[in-house]
């Protein structure tokens, strides 16, 4: 049963050098408990599309689409408040970098707590002189919000929670921070999850840790996760289907193993090609060229100028989805429908 | 240039310069054209400068006439050759204001330009110095910019008035420059530093290239934007400080038509004669503004940081 | 965050070593006889001498030094040439003045900046924000003096609101006192809250699109909530810098703008001991302003523990 649908989203960014279309008519469905992957270079749109769903795009960007269905309420027809209440409640999000997304001069504890009390019913007021007065004489202790923020850090293997609920960022390690945004995600016990390359900017060590740690909440909450990322190995690892996204478009949609079995657009092999692996060991084959500035591109199918097959056609005929097998969908014209023997 | 250059070392020597002065040129004025308020800066700025230079050509009578005390604005006064007319009145000696501004402007603007290319060149020097070679050029620099960190640049040129004992243009210029070098050599230093180690500077050093030449052709060329908005930025707070220094009557001598020691004169009679400390103290505020608006949209062009030049 | 503080201590005083050492070698670096440029042309030889044995200045060099800092230590400046009495006396007269000019100018121009720069920052490129742009430009462009003069045309002259000469003590009362110090409060304070306020917009437009802002926005907090208790905090780190620096555009304002209201404070002072050559003044009065500005300093670093964590918690420097 489809958690979150999205017809036709489009997002514009109006520049002085023109209009950038970031994320160009997009499809997306995540399903409740699912783990869904979107998978992109960076200037390909993965990011601006997730937060285009949630409303965090900001001036001058423009969202305009047909649908967004979550949970069987239009999206794209809530006021800002009511998307607030959404936010960091049913929806919440991880980004890339913990060392700079947690606030230096509010103590962990209290960034949690604070999306405690916005997200649950714990009877402690939220105004703003209250926020404020949490934020200068520092939060009280004997909170519900407090006690479920040492119950979260707990959750995410923080060990000696009731210790560093009281510490600020900088006395935590990058995982560990990354801990603590997860905890603030789970904190309104969200449906959906938008981690945004949650593991870049950790070692890899601890990137594995954090996504297992993703996938077992993901599991005891029965919360579906949209895993935004440049990294084919952290989708191999993690999700269930997998959406590639090139230059605004999703060019390719199938079950993970499916796409790593048999990839159809050229740019997904392109993709598959020149991402090492580590118990292979074959020439890395780097897809030539970059991604187009996409300030008015005028072509048909963005990834023709780097594609090695594409033909006159590819630059003057808008590329529909076609069928690459059960679930498996691929937008290329130089694939007939049905056909997997290829590759 | 150095004798020692090969025909087409300096060929392309000649090149990189052309270069970098047409990118710096189409920048400013590119700047000009695209931002009003850095264009009205600039013309300002013009129009002050071919006054100061034509003063005697432009002021309508001699600053040093003596005509009645403190007549009001749009007054006339008959004289022995004729009838002259006080725009803005005359002051508490009897001069026209109006022409004292003129004048004033020579003053003014002199002295900031200079003390500045003083502050420019000798700081430029140490920044090199200090940020090349490190050792006790570079300890000695920090100390004095520990020394200065203590002292608004107005009490230390004041001192240093004190120390050389006299009033005069020539002092004043000292004053103020030396309290400024530090800005120049601060900025210089830190973009030596993050430029030092830089691929090429690394490359020129390897291939035998003198630190004379090093510094001059290599390391300068890429501080000259910062140093350009710095200059500018520069130039209305030594206006400020040469007016504040004459304000207090430690600047040039009396009787000396500057706009600060206009508004000296003029304080003591704001009661009965607002215009004797008004109009110089707008003279001020409109050079100044101008420079400003003119250094924001240079800083905005060559995309200096705010914290990158001294802000005061 | 006791070693910081020590270190920050120890390095105003380390500041203030340095000052005095300079103005130490700076006295004794004036060309000719500073004895007998004080006293003038007319003084009888026995005069010079027995000035000189007074100032000390017939011992060595490092007996010299070693006397004047343990002077220093002990607040003992000398006695005035021109106006008799010791010169700490005549110090601890002239700075309440200007350090009142300047306490007024300081909350005068937070109060106005700290406003105008939320306000310019969260309405960027509409009226308000202009508005506030340009008077702070203005500001930034009148030497404080001046705009003392304008405001003692305007309100002492032209509309009889309030006094523009003299200083009443704070002894006689709060409202005589701040009643006096109005004006030439709000001419130091503009050009200071100028500043301050530029610094305010931009750091704040900088803080607005760090990553823990959308954090907050992605948890649902509202815009208030983000602004006050999210960004401006995290904002006011770098204002505190600026107005740190700062403070001496603040005393040099009240050095020539008390001259403009006639208050005898630390500027007329100055002024006044340059021109007549009265050294032991000339060098009080600068060691006083450098001490001031190093006291500042420390009091700035002592906020930086309260408005930055990592500071309270830890070595780690700005």
């Amino acid at each position: 049963m489809s958690l979150l649908t999205v017809k036709g989203l489009t997002t514009e960014f109006h520049t002085r050098r023109g209009v950038v279309t970031a994320v160009d008519d997009v499809d997306l469905t995540v399903n409740r408990g699912e783990l869904v992957g979107l998978v992109g270079e960076s200037g390909s749109g993965k990011t601006v599309l997730a937060e285009s769903v949630v409303g965090l795009v900001e001036e001058p960007g423009v969202v305009t689409a047909d649908s967004i269905v979550f949970d069987g309420q239009r999206l794209d027809q809530l006021t800002e408040s009511e998307m607030r209440t959404l936010r960091g409640g049913k929806i919440a999000m991880v980004f890339q970098d913990p060392m700079t997304s947690l606030n230096p001069t509010i103590s962990t504890g209290e960034q949690i707590a604070e999306a405690v009390r916005l997200h649950n019913d714990t009877g402690e007021s939220i105004s703003l002189p209250a926020e404020l007065k949490r934020k200068i004489f520092g939060a009280a202790k004997d909170t519900e919000s407090w006690r479920r923020a040492i119950e979260l850090l707990e959750e995410v293997g923080i060990p000696e929670p009731s210790v560093r609920v009281t510490e600020y960022p900088h006395e935590f390690s990058g995982g560990m921070r990354q801990r603590v945004m997860i905890s603030m995600a789970l904190a309104g016990e969200p449906d959906l999850l938008i981690a945004d390359e949650p593991t870049t900017a950790l070692d890899v060590t601890v990137q594995a840790q954090i996504l297992e740690d993703l996938k077992s909440l993901s599991q005891e909450f029965d919360t579906a996760i949209l895993m935004i990322t440049h990294d084919l190995a952290v989708v191999a690892e993690t999700c269930d289907r997998v959406n590639v996204m090139y230059a605004g478009n999703i060019i390719e949609r199938a079950p993970a193993d499916e796409l790593f079995a048999n990839p159809q657009h050229p740019y997904t092999q392109g993709l598959l090609a020149s991402t090492p692996r580590a118990n292979k060991r074959r020439k890395l084959d780097p897809i030539p060229g970059n991604v187009p500035d996409l300030t008015n591109i005028s072509y048909a199918c963005h990834f023709a100028p780097r594609c090695p097959e594409s033909t006159a056609e590819c630059y003057d005929v808008e590329p529909e989805f076609r069928s690459m097998g059960p679930d498996h969908v691929a937008a290329c014209l130089q694939r007939d429908p049905e056909v997997s023997d290829r590759e | 240039m150095s004798t020692s250059q090969s025909p087409i070392d300096a060929k392309a020597d000649e090149i990189d310069d052309v270069e970098e002065h047409l990118t710096l040129r189409k920048r400013l004025w590119g700047t000009l054209k695209r931002d009003k308020k850095s264009m009205l800066g600039a013309i300002v700025i013009l129009s002050f400068l071919l006054v100061a230079i034509f003063a005697p050509y432009v002021a309508p009578v001699d600053p040093e006439q003596e005509y009645g005390i403190m007549e009001p604005p749009n007054t006339h006064s008959e004289t022995a050759d004729g009838e002259a007319y006080h725009l803005l009145g005359t002051d508490s000696y009897g001069y026209d204001i109006f022409s004292r501004i003129i004048f004033g402007a020579r003053i003014s603007l002199l002295v900031a330009l200079v003390t500045v290319l003083f502050a420019f060149t000798t700081g430029t020097a140490i920044g090199l110095a200090a940020g090349y070679y490190g050792g006790w050029i570079d300890s000695l620099l920090m100390r004095y910019v520990d020394f200065q960190w203590a002292f608004p640049t107005l009490i230390l040129a004041a001192g240093i008035i004190a120390v050389s004992g006299s009033l005069g243009v020539i002092n004043v210029i000292i004053a103020v420059g030396v309290a400024f070098i530090d800005d120049f050599a601060r900025l210089v230093r830190s973009e030596v530093l993050s430029l030092r180690e830089k691929e090429y500077v690394v490359a020129a050093r390897a291939i035998g290239m003198s630190d004379r030449r090093i510094m001059i052709k290599e390391i300068l060329p890429n501080a000259v934007a910062s140093l350009i908005v710095q200059v500018t930025l520069m130039i209305p707070i030594a206006i400020l400080a040469e007016a504040s220094l004459s304000f207090l009557g430690l600047g040039v001598r009396p009787t000396t038509p500057t706009w600060g020691l206009m508004l000296n004169e003029g304080r003591q009679f704001i009661t009965q004669a607002w215009w004797l400390s008004i109009f110089p103290g707008f003279a001020i505020m409109i050079v100044v503004l101008a420079f400003n608006a003119f250094g924001d949209g240079l800083r905005d062009a060559f995309d200096v940081k705010e914290g990158e030049v001294l802000d005061r | 965050m006791k070693a910081y503080i020590a270190k920050r201590i120890a390095y105003g005083i380390f500041v203030m070593w340095l000052v005095a050492t300079v103005v130490f070698f700076g006295l004794r670096a004036i060309p000719g006889d500073p004895v007998r440029t004080m006293l003038g042309p007319e003084a009888t030889d026995d005069a010079v001498q027995s000035l000189r044995a007074e100032l000390g200045l017939d011992q060595p060099m490092h007996v010299q030094y070693i006397d004047w800092m343990t002077d220093l230590a002990m607040f003992e400046f000398g006695r005035s040439i021109t106006k008799g009495g010791p010169v700490s006396s005549l110090l601890a007269d002239a700075a309440p003045m200007t350090l009142s000019i300047g306490l007024i100018g300081l909350v005068f121009g937070m109060s106005i900046a700290i406003p105008a720069g939320i306000l310019s920052a969260t309405r960027k490129y509409e009226v308000e924000d202009y508005a506030a742009t340009f008077i702070s430009f203005m500001g930034l462009s009148m030497p404080a003096f001046f705009i003392g003069i304008l405001l003692a045309v305007v309100f002492g002259v032209w509309i009889d609101l309030l006094p523009i000469f003299g200083y009443v003590s704070i002894t006689e009362g709060f409202f005589p006192w701040l009643e006096s110090l109005l004006l030439p409060g709000i001419a130091v304070g503009l050009p200071y809250g100028a500043i301050v306020m530029r610094m305010m917009r931009s750091s704040l437009l900088e803080v607005m699109n760090e990553p823990y802002m959308k954090t907050a926005r992605a948890k649902g907090v509202n815009g208030r909530v983000r602004l006050y208790k999210h960004a401006a905090q995290n904002a006011l780190i770098p204002v505190v810098t600026i107005a740190g620096i700062q403070t001496a555009l603040l005393l040099a304002g009240s050095v020539t703008v008390e001259i403009v209201f006639g208050i005898q404070g630390l500027g007329q002072l100055l002024v006044d001991s340059i021109l007549d050559k009265d050294y032991p003044v000339t060098q009080g009065v600068i060691l006083v302003v450098a001490g001031i500005l190093v006291f500042t300093n420390i009091v700035v670093d002592l906020l930086y523990t309260v408005l930055d964590p990592r500071i309270r918690y830890g070595g780690e420097q700005t």
